[in-house]
């Protein structure tokens, strides 16, 4: 799933240096708003806005048990 | 007057209110007086002051200092390349700007050049004051900033807070969202913000219930800068159906020109309402919207050439095309030149295609609009390679040289790239076909 998530994100926003620890403070708001469009859409899921924190967006794991965390409460 | 008097005479009057909260950080009127006062001390006066816009008390303190020193502000977007900043100073260096002249905000023109837009202290003031006529801006209320302070739309709304006491709670945008919600769980009795279409279509998209959750502290809120879909404001209608919802004109050149509370029952599409007491509006024979009043910049610094043609008699006349309609409102009709606007800002393509070009491997290519979920209109990049090269390294490279708003959002590549009998690159068939 990680290897999925971070091709679809790197595909889309090109600028964004997923292999950072430090993710949410190096995204715009575009950024952030693109990331919760491509994660609902392709898992099905409800992201909102309280989902994006600097916790959830620390890096590309953070975001990973983010989706899964959102499956595994359908 | 000047905006700096408003702020002393908030601090005689109410020197325990807050002035402005950031984050946990807060100062009140006496505070705020006594830091920008001692602030200018350690400021140059009398000179052109280039420095980041940060979003923090800081800034604020800094750029009230430079005024009372006499000084001009020039704040510029926090994330602006070093090269870039250094161009913006040396730019300046022979510009002698007259004592009026309070700020100078750098905005995009056609051809990607430069525009430093002069803006006097009383456009400064007018602003607030279009801003409490028309908004209905009081002592009681907080205003909410999400936009970068570089930017007219944000910047201008210090003026009503401090002609009016009231308080300034500046946010880091919204990345964040939740710090915006945050923001209204603070003690005030109401809430007005500026929001442009794109931070509105987020909100919407992400944040509805919330934003209904709220909906009762929500005062106004105000957008423009760019079009907002009618699908939009009339959900926005319907999520706040008790708030004032404004749709305004203005630009860095001509300040707050008009504002149309679309939440009226009539929700009218492109409408931005009647010009202010303070401004008129001017629909040319070529149907361009010419504005006057005293929200008016003064020219352009450094640019004579460019301000004789946008500011005759006292008149500004922009590339945006427009109508008055039957009640008197101004309806914009789209633009006449090639500028981008995407998420509220305005991007030159050829300022993005010239960037574009100085890369090694970029044989041609031609900067256009394409739709967006979120903003509305963005970037696209199309390009023709000569060497290979990759997405990700065009658009690095292109943000190293530009602020992050003009870095394309799509990249495509071509075989060739579009352009006319003579030569020129062909935008009316890119965007017949985005």
């Amino acid at each position: 799933m990680k290897e999925k998530i971070l091709s679809l994100l790197e595909n889309e926003l090109p600028t964004v240096d997923f292999s950072s620890q430090f993710l949410f403070s190096e995204m715009d708001s575009l950024a952030v708003t693109t990331v919760l469009a491509i994660l609902s859409d392709e898992y099905k899921i409800k992201l909102d806005s309280e989902d994006a924190t600097p916790k959830n967006f620390m890096n590309i794991d953070t975001i990973v048990n983010l989706v899964q965390t959102k499956l595994n409460q359908q | 007057m000047i905006l700096e008097d408003y702020l002393k005479h908030d601090a005689e009057l109410y020197p325990n209110k807050t002035a402005i909260i950031c984050g946990d950080k807060s100062l009140t009127f006496g505070e705020l007086w006594n830091s920008v006062c001692k602030t200018a001390e350690t400021l140059p006066k009398g000179e052109i002051v280039v420095f980041r816009a940060s979003q923090d008390i800081d800034f604020m303190v800094k750029y009230l200092a430079l005024h009372i020193n006499g000084s001009v502000a020039v704040p510029v977007e926090k994330d602006l390349p070093d090269n870039s900043f250094n161009e913006i100073i040396e730019f300046l260096k022979p510009c002698k700007p007259t004592p009026e002249v309070a700020d100078i905000l750098f905005t995009t023109g056609t051809i990607g050049k430069k525009k430093g837009v002069m803006i006097p202290h009383r456009a400064i003031i007018g602003n607030g004051e279009n801003v409490i006529e028309v908004q209905g801006f009081d002592h009681d209320s907080a205003f909410i900033t999400t936009g970068p302070m570089s930017h007219i739309a944000s910047l201008s709304k210090i003026a009503p807070v401090l002609i009016k006491g009231a308080t300034l709670i500046i946010t880091e945008g919204m990345k964040n969202v939740n710090d915006f919600f945050d923001a209204m769980d603070l003690p005030f009795q109401k809430f007005g913000t500026f929001l442009v279409p794109s931070a509105i279509r987020i909100l919407l998209q992400f944040s509805e219930d919330r934003l209904r959750k709220y909906a009762s502290k929500i005062d106004f809120i105000e957008t423009g800068a760019a079009a907002i879909s009618t699908s939009d404001i009339q959900k926005l209608c319907e999520v706040l159906p008790n708030s004032r919802l404004y749709n305004s004109y203005a630009s860095t050149e001509t300040g707050l020109v008009c504002s149309y509370n679309f939440n009226d029952g009539k929700c009218l599409e492109g409408c931005c309402g009647r010009p202010t007491s303070r401004t008129n509006v001017i629909i040319t024979p070529e149907g361009l919207i010419a504005c006057q009043g005293k929200t008016i910049m003064t020219g352009y610094a450094c640019d004579d050439e460019l301000t004789n043609k946008v500011l005759i008699d006292n008149t500004i006349f922009t590339s945006d095309f427009g109508e008055i309609d039957q009640d008197g409102n101004l309806r914009i009709l789209g633009r006449s030149d090639d500028i981008i606007n995407t998420g509220g800002f305005k991007v030159s393509p050829t300022e993005v295609e010239n960037v574009a070009l100085s890369i090694p491997q970029i044989a041609d290519c031609i900067c256009v609009p394409a739709p967006h979920p979120v903003l509305g209109t963005a970037l696209k990049l199309i390009y023709v390679t000569k060497a290979a090269i990759t997405k990700k390294e065009i658009a690095l490279y292109i943000k190293s040289k530009v602020e992050s708003f003009k870095v394309p959002f799509y990249y495509e590549e071509s075989d060739k790239i579009q352009r006319t009998f003579n030569g020129k690159l062909n935008r009316k068939f890119y965007r017949q076909n985005q």
